[in-house]
């Protein structure tokens, strides 16, 4: 059954939403957002730290696994195998893992995979467009392209014992725009993986769309998290017979 | 009475089901040493992780022994996930035994003509064969699911379950005192938290 998901995006103890991947409207305290989205019956919350994964934030993610009845994905400042088995010892079900360099990133993907299993391992990726129109690797912690382009990556990943794979369109990113559906198309050809897709989706009906292209998780912080031209900040999720409806 | 005993054998996500039973409304106890599983109107046996490593756990801690021990007593038991899978006897997985509750094998997802990892909402429906809705699940009703491997019971209409649309898993099966459940109640919104409260009513019953 197909998912979506809203995207709860932190840093120092604030959620906000960003648009190309800078910060936009901040929508208070995460352990809230994430009760209420909760309390809402959505699908799987994702929660995306740019911050490190200190003792602060141990205490806001173990406060977020007390509050919720809904599967939770933790990405962000994951470094080790050991790091993710204390995240899922708080009772996140999924991790999630950036992919920068194939030569660093993989192996660390590989023994996650294996320490924490392979369901709980969820592989992301942030894509750009170049100028020529190929798709590659963005690498958000340093604001700069990769030499890596996407098939080369999703070749990379299918190997790597991650269960699970998130495409970060980067120029969608927060705009509203709708999703970038040559880029979704493409990672869904490449893969058999479980697949998430997030950046630019607006309406529930950019979500229906995906779906039928076989996206199996739709992730969304600004259509989720926000409300109305000016983006206040006001969570909301469609009401489950709603979503009964769409998944007959 | 503790009315909810939880086990902490170290193969499991304790804070997210603790909190569940709380929202319920529910006392409940975690017990960390096989000893201190005493009488109790409804034991859960969560577990996370791999087979070979949570079998030799059991074995070594004791806790095979108690729990097998709990349930021949007429205790109540609930597994979820692994230690739904844990209540049969073998896995494709690795080595090492389960503690052989119930008649069931536990395979690849693979092995059933499906892709292998399962991660996300399935619905549950009753098998033909049965009159009832089992503990009053509809028919129909999605719960979370994230696993590579699932059980495949031996003699299927023995037992109470409830299949997948998510070919070839079985979503939960009981067998007299002893349930398991292959989705995460704890994490299935309203659908498991009211799923976790009829488990309660049936062990109270």
């Amino acid at each position: 059954m197909k998912r979506l998901a809203p995207v709860v995006l932190m840093k120092n103890e604030l959620a906000f939403t960003t648009r190309s991947f800078t910060i936009d409207t901040y929508l208070g305290e995460p352990q809230n957002l994430v009760r209420i989205f909760s309390e809402l019956d959505a699908h799987e919350i994702v929660v995306i730290n740019l911050g490190d994964l200190n003792s602060e934030m141990m205490k806001i993610l173990e406060a977020m696994s007390k509050g919720s009845y809904v599967p939770l994905h933790f990405a962000g400042g994951i470094n080790s195998a050991s790091d993710a088995a204390l995240v899922v010892g708080l009772g996140f079900e999924k991790i999630g893992l950036e992919l920068r360099s194939l030569d660093l990133d993989l192996p660390k993907i590989q023994s996650i995979a294996e320490r924490v299993g392979s369901t709980s391992t969820s592989a992301s990726i942030s894509v750009v467009c170049n100028n020529l129109g190929d798709y590659i690797l963005w690498d958000w912690k340093s604001g700069t392209r990769s030499s890596i382009g996407l098939q080369e990556a999703v070749n990379a990943l299918n190997g790597s014992g991650c269960g699970e794979l998130k495409v970060n369109s980067v120029d969608r990113d927060g705009s509203g725009l709708g999703p970038d559906i040559k880029l979704a198309s493409q990672v869904r050809e490449f893969t058999d993986l479980p697949l998430v897709y997030q950046g630019g989706v607006k309406t529930q009906a950019d979500v229906d769309f995906l779906w039928s292209l076989g996206i199996d998780c739709v992730a969304t912080g600004t259509m989720l998290s926000t409300y109305g031209p000016h983006k206040a900040a006001l969570a909301h999720y469609p009401l489950s017979d709603e979503m009964e409806l769409r998944w007959r | 009475m503790n009315r909810v005993t939880i086990i902490d054998a170290g193969i499991g996500n304790l804070p997210s089901l603790v909190s569940a039973f709380n929202r319920l409304d529910l006392e409940c106890k975690v017990v960390s040493k096989p000893e201190d599983l005493k009488t109790t109107m409804l034991t859960v046996f969560p577990g996370v992780g791999h087979w070979g490593q949570a079998t030799s756990r059991l074995l070594e801690s004791g806790w095979s022994n108690a729990i097998q021990e709990y349930v021949q007593r007429g205790g109540n038991l609930l597994g979820i996930c692994l230690g739904m899978q844990l209540l049969g006897r073998t896995s494709e997985e690795a080595e090492g035994l389960g503690l052989g509750l119930l008649p069931m094998s536990t395979e690849l997802n693979e092995a059933h003509g499906t892709r292998v990892e399962n991660l996300g909402w399935n619905r549950v429906h009753s098998p033909e064969w049965s009159a009832h809705d089992w503990l009053g699940v509809e028919n129909g009703r999605a719960f979370y699911f994230t696993h590579k491997y699932s059980v495949s019971p031996l003699n299927p209409q023995q037992s109470k379950l409830l299949s997948t649309d998510f070919p070839g898993v079985i979503a939960a099966v009981q067998l007299d005192n002893v349930i398991g459940v292959q989705f995460h109640p704890e994490r299935s919104g309203k659908s498991g938290l009211d799923l976790l409260a009829k488990v309660v009513e049936w062990a109270e019953a």
